[in-house]
């Protein structure tokens, strides 16, 4: 029987390399297995879980809500309507500037903006309702308007091209003092 | 090139070069993991609407984006404790790599599709947009991650 070849020291080294990245990944994906679970876990135990495997939870796309453009904007401002502005931005953005008599519900956790601001009734006494959002692609304004709908609030319309495009046509906005 | 030169090992770096080294990869690997941290920390208290942001790049079906804005916070906090106390580092770096990559690509894909939309890269209250600032400030986090597993040697692994 012969002898079996020596292996060159590149190839040892290249070897030893391999096997390192190896464990490496190994490693990495136990970190992963362990981090996996521990957020399954803690999500069983807050207050409110993120559903897994809902096909209508957190998770899914809201259908986009009708819009208004902003010439029947602008007209639905000059007429005797009730109107109330609703806007979603967060609190830091409507801070900095906002739609003069706006009020600040952001979609964050909007149920509970729902609540605390007694939105039920501020909604029922307006006639048109219409959603300020940070931009017409803005599914979190799309989300708000099926959370009203689902709540017979039938008269929201989310503001086509977000709050861009109200500053850009030169609406009134008011700015907070720095 | 002589017996007695080829006997001998290789030159070693200059103590200045091996130390300068050894510092970058500590600056590096405390920033990233402290990024990670700080990231995944914020996202830990609103898994809620990070699935709603999850959703917003319209990548994958609800109940995948649900599963990823519970598992996706907890483990960057783990890759970016490794990082910042220095035990498995390469571990670590592999980790914040795959991170980096696939948030960088989320943002091109966005970017591309047109999409103006939350980004959600420290939680769902910074109100990050998508867009070009986004996408820079992910590029530079996965090359410091990549940097980090090329200094990073495997012997030394956890002591730096």
């Amino acid at each position: 029987m012969s002898p079996p070849a020596a292996a060159s020291p590149g190839l040892l080294i290249r070897a030893q390399e391999t096997s390192t990245w190896r464990a490496e990944c190994l490693r990495a994906l136990a970190v992963l297995a362990f981090a996996g679970a521990l957020g399954l876990v803690v999500n069983r135990l807050i207050d409110k879980p993120v559903p897994l495997l809902s096909a209508n939870g957190p998770g899914a796309l809201p259908e986009r809500a009708t819009r208004i453009s902003l010439p029947a904007f602008t007209t639905l401002l000059s007429s005797q309507k009730a109107l109330l502005l609703l806007d979603v931005r967060t609190p830091a953005a409507f801070n900095r500037e906002h739609a003069p008599g706006a009020l600040n519900a952001p979609s964050d956790n909007f149920a509970a903006h729902y609540q605390e601001l007694s939105l039920s009734a501020i909604l029922q006494a307006a006639e048109e309702v219409v959603l300020l959002c940070e931009s017409d692609d803005c599914p979190s304004a799309d989300r708000v308007a099926r959370f009203l709908r689902d709540l017979k609030h039938e008269n929201v319309r989310v503001f086509e091209g977000g709050w861009g495009a109200y500053v850009k046509a030169g609406l009134q906005v008011e700015r907070t003092a720095p | 090139m002589t017996a007695a030169s080829e006997a001998l090992p290789p030159t070693p770096l200059p103590a200045t070069r091996e130390r300068l080294k050894t510092a970058v990869l500590v600056l590096l690997r405390l920033a990233l993991g402290a990024v990670l941290f700080y990231a995944g920390f914020l996202k830990l208290r609103s898994g809620y609407s990070f699935a709603e942001t999850i959703a917003n790049f319209r990548l994958m079906p609800a109940q995948a984006n649900q599963i990823l804005a519970v598992v996706l916070p907890w483990c960057e906090v783990c890759a970016g404790l490794l990082l910042f106390f220095g035990v498995w580092v390469r571990a670590g770096g592999l980790l914040a790599t795959l991170f980096f990559a696939t948030f960088t690509a989320a943002i091109l894909s966005a970017l591309a599709r047109g999409l103006d939309i939350e980004c959600g890269c420290f939680g769902t209250d910074a109100a990050t947009r998508v867009g070009l600032r986004a996408l820079v400030v992910d590029i530079l986090w996965l090359l410091a991650a990549l940097a980090v597993l090329w200094l990073q040697p495997a012997a030394r692994d956890s002591e730096t």
